[in-house]
């Protein structure tokens, strides 16, 4: 049990199996039971938008890893946002948000979509009262902090609970326990995953398959110029964060932008010679498989 | 047998002490100066939800307008400093964000303050959700960027047009709205003779010379083709020239 304002808050259990490391939870934002389902019901709730038509779970459905099926999902008013919605699974060990890292934290993180225009379009002000108005949130937000609703302690809900979307059952995980074995094609797919000629895992690396890092892989160029718009630094035009590979089977369409429908499509990408640019990753190269090649690297990425 | 006498006497020492302190002590009454920006074009017409000619062929409206000051210094006659406040926000359609009324240093000669304009480093680091909803950096002012996790410096709109025609359907927008890091302008005197303060509240205004934004000291913008600064990477030149010119454009009367 931990202790929060004098009254004892039920501990959640952060022990996981492996191959995840340790959760660590920030010191300004500890977590326990109450927080966390607080965060759940304003995850979930259509209140947190200015018309009342969407929630976070509108964009980030639990069955596809907290990722949305469309390129680019709808905000309040039908406005169409920015990029492709991502999974929130394990973000508890992301050190910066967003496709271009432009969010230093989790917490700061949620803010983001409650206030932006063509995604919730809340005013802070507006959250507020409409919590303060609720009963149900009066109870919840005493439940969890002993306090009436803040925007500081709603932001610090939703964290908490998004910090608890963890995703180690795969059957790669099962596989690294020792409590499954992969057939033959998954097995073959793995190899050249990790092989260095297609250098997968240079960027896709660890038991979260990202290296967090950003990298232009030859995407058409848009508009969005990825990291470049937060760095300021033209060398980063068109650079994004690698994305994690966990659960990728759930989260299809695929990129920043949300342009690839399927992993099949995605391996076809990589496998012809992406755009040639100055910034574009050096390791982005045509890899050359053959049909039953790429069949069994999308085997591989099922498992993941 | 206890002695009672020498800590009686002890006691009234102390009182006699005080009473004497009290009364050599002069009552200092504390200054304040009221900064209360406004809007002008050319130093007197009023330049706030009014359409003014900003050059021979161009009118520009200002219908939003909000800054952050940061670092704000008394400057005294002998060229020493006086830190005054941090930071302030004002914002011309909220009243509670209309003015300013900060205390000025007991005794000392100002002839002016030095300002810098936007936020810096560590104040643009703030977690906007950490305020009360009435402070000046929480997310209520509308001045996050949420996706960057840093503050707007300025956020300025309204319309533009050619002469005499603003109202009509070929207004363009104008949207100018500076930050980040790289775009704190620093160490901006204003000189205003305010003397030593007499323990009352003098107002000071803050005049904005909307003509100067546009043709000022880092050069001229043309409202009807450089109409936007947002944190695209390709506006931050048109930014800096932005948040130069305004910053030029401030005078204390």
């Amino acid at each position: 049990m931990v202790s929060s304002c004098g009254k004892k808050k039920e501990e959640v259990i952060t022990q996981l199996n492996e191959p995840l490391p340790p959760l660590v939870f920030p010191i300004d934002n500890p977590i326990w039971k109450e927080k966390v389902e607080l965060g759940k019901a304003l995850f979930f709730d259509r209140l947190l938008s200015r018309d009342s038509t969407i929630s976070c779970s509108s964009c980030h459905f639990p069955q596809f890893a907290y990722s949305d099926t469309i390129p680019i999902s709808k905000g309040a008013h039908g406005r169409i946002g920015f990029r492709n919605a991502p999974a929130l699974f394990n973000l508890a060990w992301k050190p910066r948000l967003f496709k271009d890292g432009g969010v230093r934290n989790l917490e700061l993180q949620v803010l983001a979509p409650l206030l932006e225009p063509n995604e919730m379009d809340f005013g802070s002000e507006e959250l507020l009262n409409r919590l303060e108005k609720s009963d149900e949130y009066i109870s919840l937000f005493s439940k969890a902090f002993d306090s009436l609703p803040t925007l500081k302690l709603a932001v610090q809900a939703l964290a908490s609970f998004e910090r608890t979307l963890i995703y180690n059952e795969s059957k790669f995980d099962r596989f690294l326990r020792n409590e499954v074995i992969l057939l033959e094609e998954e097995l073959i797919g793995m190899r050249l995953f990790y092989s260095p000629e297609l250098a997968c895992s240079s960027c896709h690396k660890g038991v979260l398959f990202t290296d967090f890092q950003y990298h232009d892989i030859g995407m058409p160029p848009s508009e969005d110029v990825g990291r470049y718009r937060v760095s300021l630094d033209s060398l980063d035009k068109f650079k994004f964060e690698t994305p994690s590979l966990k659960a990728v089977s759930l989260s299809a369409p695929y990129m920043h932008d949300g342009s690839i429908k399927d992993l099949r499509a995605v391996v076809d990408w990589y496998n012809q010679a992406a755009e040639v640019r100055k910034t574009k990753d050096k390791r982005i190269r045509a890899l050359n498989l053959n049909s039953s090649e790429k069949d069994a690297l999308v085997a591989f990425l099922n498992c993941l | 047998m206890k002695t009672w006498f020498p800590s009686v006497g002890l006691s009234l020492l102390t009182l006699l002490t005080m009473a004497m302190s009290c009364e050599s002590t002069k009552e200092v009454k504390d200054s304040f100066i009221e900064i209360v920006p406004e809007a002008t074009f050319g130093g007197t017409i009023e330049g706030f939800n009014n359409p003014n000619p900003i050059n021979g062929s161009t009118d520009v409206l200002i219908s939003e307008l909000k800054f952050y000051l940061s670092k704000i210094r008394a400057v005294a006659s002998d060229d020493r400093e006086y830190a005054l406040v941090d930071y302030c926000f004002f914002d011309f359609r909220n009243p509670d964000f209309e003015k300013y009324r900060v205390k000025l240093p007991e005794g000392v000669n100002i002839k002016g303050l030095r300002v810098n304009v936007g936020l810096d480093s560590t104040q643009n680091y703030s977690d906007p959700a950490s305020f009360n909803q009435a402070h000046p950096l929480s997310a209520a002012r509308g001045m996050y960027w949420t996706w960057a996790t840093q503050y707007r410096f300025l956020l300025i709109e309204g319309k533009a047009n050619q002469t005499s025609l603003i109202g009509s359907s070929t207004d363009q927008g104008i949207s100018y709205h500076p930050g980040g890091n790289h775009l704190y302008v620093e160490d901006v005197f204003l000189p205003l003779n305010l003397g030593v303060g007499n323990g009352s509240t003098r107002t000071v205004m803050l005049k904005l010379d909307v003509n100067q934004w546009f043709n000022g000291i880092s050069g001229t913008i043309d409202p009807l083709t450089e109409s936007n600064v947002h944190a695209a990477p390709e506006d931050q030149a048109l930014g800096k020239r932005f948040i130069e010119n305004f910053s030029a454009s401030m005078r204390l009367q």
